[in-house]
């Protein structure tokens, strides 16, 4: 569907809600869009970006099809939400490759695995250790290679990602704000990490039956908590290397480790869990579906090569690890991830607006 | 339909708030229950669908409700608004049993809107349900076919024999094949004929045609009609229906609660030959859209057109469909010349046509408070019962208060329910 025409179908369905008002007891989504009568494309983006797609005020929908208005707000805030990745995406000639391909990130990661296969058969003499030697990470890839492998795809995603949701914030800003404060800010995180505004109080949202559940919100908790816990082992075996002089491999019982496990582990959980429910729910809007299959892919490999990192598999697995982790590093600013940031500047703009108390 | 024929305790037909209660009530006396909905899944539950609250009596706030509302100020609202037609006995029990809807409701796992937020209208009387009538219907069919009810959808009552004591045969249209059905007792919740053009043509001659019906299209008066040539009794008056004033673009059946056009405030009302209509000034609030929709049904044409400048529209909140030019030829083509070119007409003016907007109809069975059905002849044919709209004329008159017609399905489904699983387990 054609921009102006996914605003034009977004703002004549909250328009809709805006009278209606049966669901405004559900979510932030219909409390902001309330007596908004102009609803302008940046609000609308800024709704759409609030949408947790829970789908609950879809079956209340007295206007879901088969009636004539085919109202379908999630799937319209949806469609709307993953246009605003590709739209505020940078560079925009990337960011547009991506529109409309699902799978694109998944087969960047994938192809970034086996380039890293096909690297594993480039002659690196002067590097390798002496024959004989139990091999080890950087007997296999040597620590300069690897760390300008991880850091210079990182770098450019966060700065494309830093670029994206300025060029995003400019559109949804708030044109009253309260000032800036540590509360404010606080209050935005806080609704941020704890989903406070997923699943309508206590009653969770419905499954693929329609029964109310809070799964989704408990594997999104899993998948984020072991994305944190991965970032935290890298950063800490970071400081025990620069700082504490420390050379991998570290015991399985070091904090690097079981925080990798513990967060590869959370991974697996919330992406496989998140991979089911999607599935069962049925594909109902065009978006990025790779986040959680690439996830997997970076926690499986991951977790593999931990266990089987005393075996002759080591130097394989390591290529295929490092290969998924680049692959979905590069694909970051492009895809589902970036609800992550986009979510949290339209929790901060909740907060900032006047309108509504904040959350103690 | 497996057999050729099903026997059980109690054929409720209908699905709606009265029906689906009253079949709760009636399985949680361990009856056996056959719910008919002649509606497919997606549409079930009548009017319910469009419902979003209900009136209950109460003497302390709850997290969903504000202020007290004793059962006796409940009770002088329901007498004033009938102009104290009403059967004492009837509302005495209505309003007694209100009290307790709420909590019975959501034991049955319908969710309440918290007051706290703001989100709803200020309110010490209704009740508002989260996610309006659809969720409830929702949680009551869950709860439903978690309990063991069996749910026909598709399923219309097309013939009624009363065959004496604890036996009364039903035939259904089930998708086009004709299945029968015997119930010990039965609960009527099948709601009014406003989506019945013939009925209503009946009684409100050709104005019946511009009518548009604001909820379910399955409101057909099938079953109070076979229940009267049985010999039940009806009361009311054939005309009496509730009308507010629609959108005359509105569909023709379920545009529900955003075509509704929101008072005359701010403008002016003309009929099709560009003459003022006016409401009484002591008319005022909620009292408007249905003064206002009886007073179109009244128009020549049964249509009317609402005037305001383009300023005054950007002020009301926003409408469902915009508003017409009538400096723009083509848009505002269907619009009469009378109209467009009244005195109150100018180059900044824009219109909104209107229809009279039915919601339901007020003419039904007449019932006992143990919601029986009264038989012309006195007797007690059949355990027959009724719940919901169809009995509600006995209650609802010229006004309606709002939130009442949920609060009829809920209260007297369940009495209905109740009384039937006795009947049929004595």
């Amino acid at each position: 569907m054609p921009a102006t025409d996914l605003v034009d179908l977004a703002r004549q369905t909250m328009t809709l809600c805006n009278i209606c008002g049966y669901c405004h007891g559900y979510c932030l989504v219909f409390d902001q869009a309330r007596d908004r009568f102009s609803l302008a494309e940046g609000d609308l983006t800024y709704l759409a970006n609030l949408c947790h797609d829970c789908r609950a005020c879809h079956d209340a929908c007295q206007y879901a099809p088969p009636h004539l208005f085919q109202t379908d707000v999630p799937a319209t805030l949806g469609a709307l939400r993953t246009f605003s990745y590709q739209q505020y995406g940078w560079p925009a000639g990337i960011a547009r490759f991506f529109r409309d391909r699902s799978y694109a990130g998944l087969g960047i990661v994938c192809l970034a695995m086996l380039v890293a296969l096909l690297a594993m058969h480039i002659p690196r003499h002067a590097t390798q250790g002496t024959p004989g030697d139990q091999p080890s990470f950087y007997s296999t890839i040597p620590l300069p290679i690897m760390m300008l492998v991880g850091a210079l795809p990182l770098l450019w995603s966060v700065t494309a990602i830093a670029i994206s949701v300025a060029a995003y914030w400019r559109d949804i800003a708030p044109a009253d704000p309260r000032p800036y404060t540590a509360r404010l800010l606080l209050a935005a995180l806080a609704d941020m990490l704890l989903l406070r505004h997923w699943g309508q109080e206590s009653h969770g949202c419905p499954d693929h039956t329609g029964r109310m559940t809070k799964q989704r919100k408990y594997l999104h908790w899993s998948l984020v908590s072991g994305l944190l816990c991965c970032g935290l082992a890298t950063i800490v075996a970071a400081f025990y290397h620069h700082i504490l002089q420390l050379t991998a491999p570290y015991a399985l019982t070091s904090v690097p480790v079981l925080l990798g496990v513990i967060g590869g582990s959370a991974i697996l959980v919330g992406a496989s869990g998140m991979v089911v429910v999607d599935l069962r729910g049925g594909t109902r809007i065009v978006r990025d579906r790779s986040l959680a299959p690439s996830l997997l892919l970076v926690a499986a490999t991951g977790l593999v090569l931990l266990a089987l990192r005393g075996t002759s598999a080591l130097a394989l697995l390591l290529h295929l690890h490092l290969g998924a982790v680049t692959g979905f590093v590069l694909t970051l600013p492009y895809g589902h991830f970036l609800h992550g940031p986009f979510r949290g500047a339209a929790l901060l703009r909740a907060a900032l607006e006047r309108r509504i108390p904040i959350a103690t | 339909m497996r057999p050729a024929v099903w026997i059980y305790d109690v054929v409720v037909i209908g699905g709606g708030l009265a029906g689906v209660t009253a079949a709760l009530a009636a399985r949680q006396q361990n009856a056996t229950v056959l719910l008919l909905e002649q509606a497919p899944q997606a549409l079930r539950g009548g009017n319910t669908r469009h419902a979003r609250n209900f009136r209950l009596a109460h003497d302390a706030p709850a997290p969903f409700i504000r202020g007290t509302y004793p059962a006796a100020e409940f009770a002088a609202d329901l007498h004033n608004s009938a102009d104290n037609a009403l059967d004492r006995q009837l509302v005495a029990v209505l309003t007694a049993q209100s009290m307790t809807i709420a909590d019975w409701l959501s034991g049955q796992g319908v969710a309440l809107q918290r007051c706290a937020g703001g989100q709803i209208p200020w309110s010490r009387k209704t009740a508002f349900f989260l996610g309006g009538g659809k969720t409830a219907l929702n949680a009551l069919y869950a709860k439903a076919g978690k309990d063991g009810i069996e749910i026909a959808y598709r399923s219309e009552v097309i013939g009624i024999r009363l065959e004496g004591p604890f036996r009364t045969v039903f035939d259904i249209d089930c998708c086009g094949q004709v299945r029968r059905v015997i119930g010990r007792a039965a609960i009527a919740c099948s709601g009014g004929y406003q989506a019945n053009k013939a009925w209503l043509r009946e009684c409100w001659g050709d104005a019946a045609d511009s009518f548009i019906n604001r909820g379910t299209p399955y409101a057909t008066g099938t079953v109070l009609r076979l229940l009267r040539d049985l010999g039940a009794v009806l009361s009311g008056d054939p005309k009496a229906c509730h009308l507010v004033a629609v959108d005359a673009r509105a569909p023709q059946h379920d545009g529900g609660i955003v075509t509704r056009i929101d008072g005359m405030a701010g403008g002016i009302v003309l009929d099709r030959r560009g003459r003022r209509l006016t409401l009484s000034d002591a008319i005022d609030g909620k009292e408007q859209f249905a003064a206002l929709g009886r007073l179109i049904a009244d128009c020549p044409g049964q249509i009317a057109y609402l005037l305001m400048t383009k300023e005054a529209a950007r002020s009301r909140r926003p409408s469902h469909y915009p508003a017409i030019a009538l400096a723009d030829a083509g848009a505002s083509d269907g619009i009469p010349d009378q109209v467009r070119q009244s005195a109150f007409s100018g180059p900044d003016t824009v219109a909104m046509p209107m229809r009279p907007g039915i919601s339901f109809t007020g003419y039904g069975l007449q019932t006992d408070t143990t919601a029986r059905i009264i038989w012309s002849d006195g007797s007690n044919r059949g355990g027959f019962f009724a719940a919901g709209v169809i009995m509600a004329g006995t209650i609802i008159r010229s006004r309606y208060l709002s939130g009442l017609g949920a609060t009829i399905s809920a209260v007297f489904g369940r009495i209905a329910g109740l009384e039937a699983s006795l009947y049929a387990r004595n």
